[in-house]
């Protein structure tokens, strides 16, 4: 029987391990979609916890991602960062049956 | 016209019509434009609003299976009878409206007719009349991008949004009408008597 810090550790790794896979992921659809080799290597896929995911970028480069991003005047937008998480979604229910196996694993309950 | 083309008009005209005012000007209708036009006519045209669709995607929370009866009737169907198909798949189509001023009074007042009447944050609705269906608009964010462009300050608001839709992807049939009345011509009838093989 796991203690609730065995858990919490768990759930951490959990969260951890598919935030890694998800910014290579983000990473590659945006070096794809044309996006600048510089941008696209900053953009990380954050676990805020209890399954929470969200992209995260320098503060120094906002600018530059959201002009990809959203386009500007002179360019068209080339949306990476919407279309990813929109999918992304589907992808976080690996997280749940992850979740869902260790607990039944280690009868938590 | 078929799937997106519809919600596009729809979405143009919903946002046509936004008209602000300033000490030159009582009144100046602020344009819409699908992606940028070219610079010659946006230098003429401050203030004007761009729509681009940038992503379209399942509504899994939506979907249903089977065979059913259409709450609606689709484009170029008989809208007096039902229809019947496999249910449809629903979709998200996923728009980014920007507003460009160039004048801050412009700017708030595109903003208070967006967020008031448009694109609201609540209840927002789109109307689609080729086949007579509200549908269901999200606003999904909103983001202040303020930018000089050569030297001048220039007004830019981001609005992402949500429109629903859905995809029909087998034959759309129409309910029989009911039998009203039902014509029975008599004739003589003759008996033959026939005799079975043996």
């Amino acid at each position: 029987m796991a203690n609730t810090n065995d858990l919490r550790e768990v759930i951490h790794q959990i969260g951890d391990q598919l935030s890694k896979k998800a910014t290579a992921n983000l990473r590659s659809q945006a070096y794809d979609s044309g996006w600048p080799t510089e941008l696209s290597r900053k953009l990380t896929v954050t676990h805020l916890g209890e399954g929470q995911f969200k992209v995260t970028y320098p503060e120094d480069l906002e600018d530059q991602i959201l002009d990809q991003e959203a386009g500007t005047q002179d360019s068209p937008a080339n949306p990476v960062i919407r279309t990813f998480m929109n999918r992304f979604t589907d992808s976080t229910s690996h997280y749940d049956d992850m979740l869902a196996s260790v607990i039944n694993k280690w009868q938590v309950f | 016209m078929p799937f997106i083309l519809n919600e596009d008009k729809a979405l143009k005209a919903l946002l046509t019509g936004i008209t602000v005012s300033d000490f030159k000007s009582n009144s100046r209708s602020v344009g819409v434009w699908f992606g940028q036009p070219d610079v010659e006519i946006r230098n003429q045209s401050y203030p004007y609003i761009t729509i681009e669709l940038i992503d379209i995607t399942e509504d899994r929370a939506r979907n249903n299976r089977g065979y059913g009866k259409l709450n609606y009737a689709p484009e170029g169907l008989d809208p007096t009878v039902d229809h019947y198909s496999e249910l449809p798949v629903p979709v998200d189509l996923e728009y980014q409206v920007v507003s460009y001023a160039r004048q801050p009074m412009h700017d708030r007042m595109i903003l208070s007719s967006i967020l008031s009447k448009k694109l609201p944050l609540r209840y927002g609705t789109l109307e689609i009349p080729e086949d007579n269906t509200l549908r269901r608009v999200e606003l999904l964010g909103h983001r202040k991008r303020d930018t000089t462009e050569g030297g001048k300050k220039l007004y830019v608001n981001l609005f992402s949004i949500k429109v629903s839709s859905e995809l029909f992807y087998s034959k759309i049939v129409a309910a029989a009408a009911a039998i009203e009345h039902v014509n029975i011509a008599l004739s003589t009838v003759t008996n033959i008597n026939i005799t079975p093989p043996a």
